[in-house]
């Protein structure tokens, strides 16, 4: 997650995109929402999307930063508050100067509402790190800075897809169908006079059914199962492989479940995470993954001279590993 | 037995609005809890969407053991039409989606108010000082803001209250998350007037 002084500095020579042809606004937006479900979730102890009938909405998610923010916000230091109230400024008076005549002339409320979402939310995303739970909890609001800083847009969005069709927003027809039509549109802007769209499909009750069905047969690293049983689940479930083909079930359903730690995995296949040995299972096994990633990585590096490529070109993985370390509050908790 | 107002009278349902000139009172974003009717008799409570329960009238014996709402109406708050009528007590209730997220949404929320509050009405916002929606911070900082860069053509004065354990509306009411398994514990009541 960046720091207060690198998103300030990071503004000093911003730009709003003018190519919306990148969707990754989208899926960043997507995560900060699965995110956001289970951070709620872990605080209260109860997964908010248990229920097979749950259906993402726009007052859940603002429910779910309400108590995000009731529960953890102790932030009182006013030094940071103060650089925070700083930032907002420099946020404010820097997104407005980038949308310069589109601004102006522009239809302001849908401006207005995009410009406060996205800086109240980048906003939260670093006060977060503040919070003194904040090393128990993911920050949810970590993959809607990057809408902001990586793909420079400002944004909104709604679980009424109707709603957003004034700004351009268009469903496809193969989308037609029940579980497709669970839809999140977003909206994006940047320096351009029309508006970027894009939607995600709300598959939350989805992934609950796959997570309690993996918690009653694969609730240990000693019981993990093979992807094709879960797709033969979910196909038992009376999902089509039209509605949902096997490589979505994996990236729409399977890997958020990875991404917000409720599933891990080994070479054996998915399991549920309950105890420290299923946990441990899973890194070992994500770690040999990443012990093969290195090496090949740096075997690419030791061509540098060879092919005239420079070297910063081919040790970005070093840089990455090295941020981590870095926003690593404690060495101890840096990977090496 | 059905639950009383302040005044001891049973909670009344009114079918009639904005028009009713005895409701003098109006909750927005009531969800399913009933601020409003209780602690300020005569209101019509609303929201932007009907909870998918039955409405308290239709268990007029014992509505207070049913999962019920009490809305009167569906409403947004920001393009409600009132037909010119305003209101006492305007009353947001641990508000999201209204209020103070920001330096628009201020802007636009105080220029509404402007709009539906009778001029020696009260805007009564109940919540957390967490909630970035009801927070007196954010009012008093973007209010502020937009002051200094002439961006709202009214004046408003602030008063702010700390919402103990022992306050009225913390132990008589219990503030549930309609879609959450949490409560929300108010500790800050403002009140908004027109300068």
């Amino acid at each position: 997650m960046e720091n207060i002084a690198s998103v300030s500095n990071a503004l000093d020579n911003f730009e709003l995109s003018t190519d919306y042809r990148v969707k990754n606004y989208v899926k960043n937006f997507n995560s900060h929402v699965d995110f956001l479900i289970e951070t709620t979730s872990e605080i209260n102890k109860a997964s908010i999307a248990k229920d097979k009938k749950f259906t993402f909405t726009d007052a859940i998610y603002w429910q779910c930063e309400a108590s995000i923010l009731e529960n953890l916000d102790d932030v009182t230091d006013s030094e940071v508050l103060g650089k925070l109230d700083d930032l907002e400024d420099k946020l404010y008076s820097k997104l407005i100067s980038s949308l310069g005549k589109f601004y102006r002339n522009g239809d302001r409320s849908w401006i207005d509402k995009m410009l406060d979402m996205t800086i109240q939310n980048t906003l939260l995303g670093l006060k977060f790190e503040y919070f003194s739970a904040s090393n128990r909890y993911r920050n949810p609001w970590t993959e809607a800075t990057d809408i902001l800083l990586d793909n420079r847009l400002i944004y909104t969005f709604s679980d009424d897809v109707d709603h957003l069709k004034d700004l351009g927003l268009k469903i496809s027809d193969k989308d037609s169908n029940e579980i497709a039509r669970k839809l999140v549109g977003v909206a994006g802007k940047g320096n351009k006079k029309d508006f970027a769209t894009g939607y995600f499909r709300d598959l939350t009750a989805l992934r609950n059914m796959l997570y309690n069905f993996l918690e009653s047969i694969a609730d240990n690293s000693a019981k993990a199962i093979k992807k094709e049983l879960i797709v033969k689940e979910i196909r038992d479930m009376g999902v089509k492989p039209e509605q949902l083909t096997d490589n979505n079930i994996q990236s729409w359903l399977i890997d958020p479940l990875k991404q917000t730690n409720r599933i891990g995995s080994n070479k054996d296949g998915y399991f549920v995470i309950n105890t420290g040995s299923d946990l441990i299972a899973s890194y070992n096994s994500h770690f040999e993954n990443f012990k093969g990633f290195y090496r090949t990585l740096e075997r690419h590096k030791r061509l540098a001279e060879k092919f005239d490529v420079p070297i910063e070109k081919l040790d970005r993985h070093h840089k990455f590993v090295g941020d981590q370390n870095l926003n690593a509050e404690d060495p101890e908790d840096s990977l090496f | 037995m059905p639950r009383k107002d302040i005044n001891g009278n049973d909670f009344a349902h009114h079918s009639d609005f904005p028009v009713n000139p005895q409701v003098r009172n109006i909750e927005f974003a009531a969800g399913k809890a009933f601020f409003g009717k209780r602690e300020f008799p005569n209101c019509f409570l609303t929201d932007i969407t009907i909870p998918q329960v039955d409405h308290f009238m239709q268990h007029p014996a014992d509505y207070e053991l049913q999962d019920c709402h009490y809305l009167d109406e569906r409403c947004d708050y920001l393009t409600v039409q009132t037909n010119g009528r305003t209101f006492d007590n305007v009353i947001f209730c641990n508000p999201i989606m209204i209020g103070f997220r920001g330096k628009f949404e201020t802007k636009y929320f105080l220029e509404k108010v402007h709009d539906l509050l009778a001029d020696n009405g009260t805007v009564i916002v109940l919540g957390s000082s967490t909630n970035v929606w009801s927070k007196f911070s954010n009012l008093q900082r973007y209010y502020g803001k937009l002051k200094e860069e002439n961006d709202l053509d009214y004046d408003f004065e602030f008063e702010l209250q700390v919402v103990d354990a022992n306050h009225p509306y913390r132990q008589n009411h219990t503030f549930y998350r309609s879609n959450l398994s949490d409560t929300a514990v108010p500790n800050q009541l403002i009140h908004i007037k027109k300068a």
